[in-house]
């Protein structure tokens, strides 16, 4: 299953660069294009750790953190 | 940058959809646990108390037409902070785009098909939402205007199919605990259907050219889902009572298993989770446009539409990865959603608000010297 994924991740990052890439090229989009190649980067190594079974760390960890001095009061409105 | 214009019942449409989107099928739960029986008169008055936030958005947008919630908040708090504020706004829509297909994956799994992996109905649901921002804002908002009559057909039906089960016992003893509980539901409930609205604020002041007339659109919409909101409240409290609202974690859909009119209306339960995934995917469609959107108004790009697929490959792998199981979900909602909406839907526009009467009045006096 594993395997599977990953294929199919480098598949389609793969053929989106390929379609995507020169249109940008060509209407010298470049902003574009660098925020579309990190974003599909970091897309792709997600996937790729999420499928070889990696912790991946949560954003929702991340703000329940900053929100935690608010816990007790939270706790009290929901109670 | 020439932008598309929607009309007037296309944003009362598209606000209804925002307000009440992902929370019909599960807010009755949390209401009946914290208000009880009372739930109902929680479910009138927050509407009620809805309606000056609601103004303030409108104002906003009001104040400066043709430009989006991020334009607005680098005008009024300057470059800097404004940046700040714009990010931390497009990361809280972000976050909530990939939390919404984990709502449709784990009812599927646990209601209907328990081996299907989720990622599966992830899926398919970040597919159809990465489609519709592709197509842009002119069709999405034509498609919530189809939704809207849909889902109050579907839902004006199960409501009526379910009526001859109810019990007004179970209303009873009105206000057993007073008042506190009351204004406790109703701030939990506008974490739900008011504040999500400021998602409509990347759509708005800019695509829309007749502000007036659109004060009453957005009011109109947002009265109508907190009608639906109250129905569903009320509906519940009746025929399942509070206890069992409470303990339940889908209650509008335990409640449509409670038809049964003769052999032919009978299990019907998947009419209401249609219409929730109707509902679901427009407010997942509202904050992914806004995050994406927002994101590429940050960044300066041109053309939004370049990075919509690879963000919806990474909301794809984060809705899996979002919350472990239902017991850290039903957490995090009650302790973390509820300020952290509240932070970007209530003080962040209240903020904004007072600033720009500051400045305005301090614009004033200058001319007047």
């Amino acid at each position: 299953m594993a395997i599977v994924s990953i294929l199919a991740v480098l598949v389609f990052s793969t053929v989106l660069g390929i379609t995507e890439i020169p249109k940008m090229l060509k209407q010298r989009l470049y902003r574009e294009l660098w925020t579309f190649s990190i974003l599909l980067g970091a897309g792709t190594i997600l996937t790729v750790l999420k499928s070889l079974d990696v912790e991946i760390p949560n954003p929702s960890d991340f703000i329940a953190w900053v929100y935690s001095p608010l816990a007790e009061t939270m706790k009290n409105i929901t109670k | 940058m020439q932008r598309t214009k929607i009309t007037n019942h296309q944003l009362y449409s598209l606000t209804a959809n925002g307000a009440f989107g992902g929370s019909v099928i599960v807010i009755a739960s949390a209401m009946a646990a914290i208000a009880k029986q009372d739930a109902w008169i929680s479910a009138l008055l927050t509407p009620v108390i809805g309606m000056p936030v609601v103004w303030i958005y409108w104002y906003l947008g009001s104040q400066y037409p043709g430009s989006t919630f991020v334009d607005i908040m680098k005008k009024i708090f300057g470059r800097w902070i404004g940046t700040i504020a714009a990010a931390s706004y497009v990361f809280l829509c972000l976050t909530i785009a990939y939390h919404l297909p984990w709502y449709v994956g784990n009812f599927i799994t646990t209601q209907a098909m328990p081996e299907t992996p989720p990622y599966v109905i992830n899926l398919m649901f970040v597919i159809a939402v990465v489609i519709a921002v592709l197509y842009g804002i002119e069709t999405i908002a034509r498609a919530s205007e189809l939704y809207i009559r849909f889902v109050l057909i579907l839902s004006v039906l199960t409501m009526l199919l379910v009526s001859p089960n109810i019990k007004f016992e179970n209303l009873q003893p009105v206000l057993e605990n007073g008042m506190i509980p009351i204004f406790k539901g109703s701030y939990v409930l506008s974490c739900f259907i008011v504040f999500p609205i400021i998602t409509m604020m990347m759509i708005y002041p800019a695509n829309t050219d007749n502000i007036s007339e659109a004060k009453k659109s957005i009011f109109k919409g947002f009265l109508w889902a907190g009608f639906i909101t109250f129905i569903t409240i009320l509906m519940s409290t009746l025929i399942l009572g509070s206890k069992i609202t409470a303990s339940s974690q889908y209650p509008t859909y335990l409640l449509a298993k409670e038809i049964n009119l003769g052999i032919i209306f009978t299990r019907l339960e998947f009419i209401v989770a249609i219409t929730w995934f109707v509902t679901q995917f427009m407010i997942g469609l509202l904050f992914f446009y806004a995050g994406v959107t927002g994101l590429s108004q940050l960044l300066g790009l041109k053309d939004y539409k370049r990075i919509v697929m690879p963000l919806g490959l990474i909301t794809l792998v984060m809705s899996g990865v979002v919350f472990p199981d239902a017991v850290y979900q039903a957490n995090w909602v009650n302790l973390v959603w509820l300020p952290y909406i509240t932070t970007h839907g209530l003080i962040l526009p209240l903020l904004l608000f007072l600033v720009h009467l500051i400045k305005k009045r301090m614009l004033k006096a200058d001319i007047k010297k």
